[in-house]
């Protein structure tokens, strides 16, 4: 794919191969059901991973992609929370319209309609990431707040808020660990 | 009361499903393929910055220089300096004709300065060059003390050039030469007294029947009577008494004769006829035919050994000539035997 990693680096098809079905999992999270966006972060996430090549060891590779992952996703769905961002995403729509490819991709879509997936994407881009964090991820406000470079109290009134949506929508959040 | 479905739970279970269907396979290699495209061209742009830096500057420099030094544009022999949009030239043979537009040209070897007046033809011509037809405007720049100089030649001389700015006007059998600044000396191509010209004086040709007893050619407008025309004649310059005041051909006719020749790349003939003339013009005509004959033997012709020793026998016939600069740097040229021997 390209030239050869620094010595004692992490080779970089291999880590490919070993996580691109993780990260694309993880971008899924956010993605409320388009593959392409979850692509396009998978993408980006392996670029950052080649630019930071020299740094990247086998043993701690997992969690700097599941870090990355995050808060390139993060970034992305506040990037789009903006006006300019909500004219891109309808002229991206229009390019590159959303069906599903394949009928069994279909019938998961279906399935998530009524599902803990569908109340996730229902809610604002950044409640959306710090609840993912806390309720799939067992993060606690701190390392949520450490991980996206945010204040514990923005941290927490985004996931008070968010458990009160969910509330309301009938789902049941236990209280988030400080 | 209400009971509520536990979120984390069944998000858990739904992101289980999800991990374990994994990346589809057609996404897991439409990323792989963009990562390629992506990355590959980030691998080639990994040199390091200073060598684009450098290899930009070497560029603007190398750019710079070649502005300033390579050579202008070769138009005819001639250097192009500047040209009017409109210009439109054409090549004869080795006439360069401007019919419209306006030129400045620079002749490299003499120096010479061209800008057209209207319509004109010009040659190149070692040492020098020919105004065939048409009016232009000549500078030559000021030349050390010692040193040949630059050659103008028209229908009817040679205007010798040490540093000045002037005007000439050549039409069908005749023309004019106006001097703006320094100093010209014209040498009537059929022999007779140089006229030497000042500024704001003009001087017509062809000129008046040379008079039995050789004296200067009055220039048309007649300067002050206190302004010299010229330094007199030159006793080795006059006619001598037992030529032929006619030969077969006017010194007139007998150059377009040769025109004629060069023009239509008759060189051979062209050289036969100077041959010719040497025997049967006058005297003082026959340096400046000798020096034609050589440079025609050495630049049209290019037989080095014709040419040496023709050079040879000028050399002997003209000693410290007129043309004896250019004689040298012909020999030079050809690598002709030193001492005046021929090959």
């Amino acid at each position: 794919m390209s030239p050869g990693p620094p010595e004692g680096a992490v080779s970089f098809e291999a880590l490919y191969d070993a996580h691109a079905d993780q990260v694309f999992v993880w971008a899924m999270r956010y993605a409320r059901g388009r593959r392409s966006w979850a692509e396009d972060l998978t993408h980006d996430v392996f670029v950052k991973a080649w630019e930071h090549r020299a740094w990247l060891r086998e043993e701690d590779v997992r969690g700097w992609l599941f870090r990355v992952t995050q808060n390139l996703a993060f970034t992305a769905l506040r990037r789009e929370s903006t006006l300019a961002g909500r004219l891109q995403s309808a002229v991206d729509s229009l390019l590159r319209p959303e069906t599903p490819s394949t009928p069994e991709e279909l019938l998961a879509r279906r399935q998530t309609v009524d599902s803990a997936t569908s109340a996730l994407d229902r809610l604002p881009p950044q409640e959306r990431v710090v609840m993912a964090l806390c309720t799939m991820d067992d993060l606690s406000q701190r390392e949520i707040a450490q991980l996206l470079s945010l204040s514990e109290g923005y941290v927490s009134k985004l996931l008070s808020r968010a458990r009160a949506r969910l509330l309301s929508w009938g789902w049941g959040v236990d209280d988030v660990a400080p | 009361m209400m009971s509520h479905r536990d979120f984390r739970a069944e998000l858990k279970q739904e992101e289980a499903l999800r991990a374990a269907r994994g990346m589809p396979a057609s996404a897991r290699h439409a990323v792989r393929l963009r990562l390629r495209g992506t990355l590959q061209p980030r691998a080639r742009w990994a040199i390091p910055r200073w060598i684009w830096v450098g290899a930009f500057t070497t560029a603007m420099v190398a750019l710079v220089l070649g502005r300033v030094l390579l050579p202008r544009e070769a138009l005819g022999g001639f250097q192009l300096v500047s040209a009017s949009r409109d210009l439109t030239t054409r090549q004869h043979a080795e006439d360069l004709e401007l019919e419209k537009g306006q030129a400045t040209l620079v002749d490299a070897e003499s120096g010479i300065t061209v800008r057209n007046q209207g319509p004109l033809v010009l040659r190149h011509e070692s040492g020098g060059l020919r105004i065939v037809r048409g009016g232009a405007e000549l500078s030559v720049t000021p030349r050390p003390k010692g040193s040949a100089p630059a050659v103008v030649r028209v229908s009817d001389g040679v205007i010798e050039v040490l540093g000045t700015h002037f005007t000439v006007q050549q039409w069908e059998g005749g023309g004019t030469v106006t001097l703006h600044e320094g100093s010209i000396r014209f040498v009537p191509a059929r022999g007779g007294a140089e006229v030497r010209l000042h500024p704001g004086q003009s001087l017509k040709w062809p000129l008046p029947e040379e008079p039995v007893v050789p004296g200067p050619m009055p220039p048309i407008n007649e300067p002050p009577a206190s302004a010299p025309l010229s330094h007199g004649p030159r006793p080795s310059r006059a006619k001598p008494a037992g030529e032929p005041k006619t030969p077969r051909l006017s010194a007139e006719e007998f150059l377009r004769e040769v025109d004629v020749l060069r023009s239509r790349k008759d060189f051979e003939a062209a050289a036969r006829l100077l041959e010719e003339g040497l025997r049967t013009q006058p005297p003082a005509m026959r340096e400046l035919l000798s020096f034609e004959l050589g440079s025609l033997l050495t630049h049209q012709l290019r037989d080095p050994r014709r040419a040496c020793a023709h050079w040879a026998r000028h050399e002997r016939q003209f000693v410290r000539g007129r043309y004896e600069a250019e004689v040298s740097q012909a020999q030079a040229a050809l690598d002709c035997p030193r001492g005046g021997r021929e090959p």
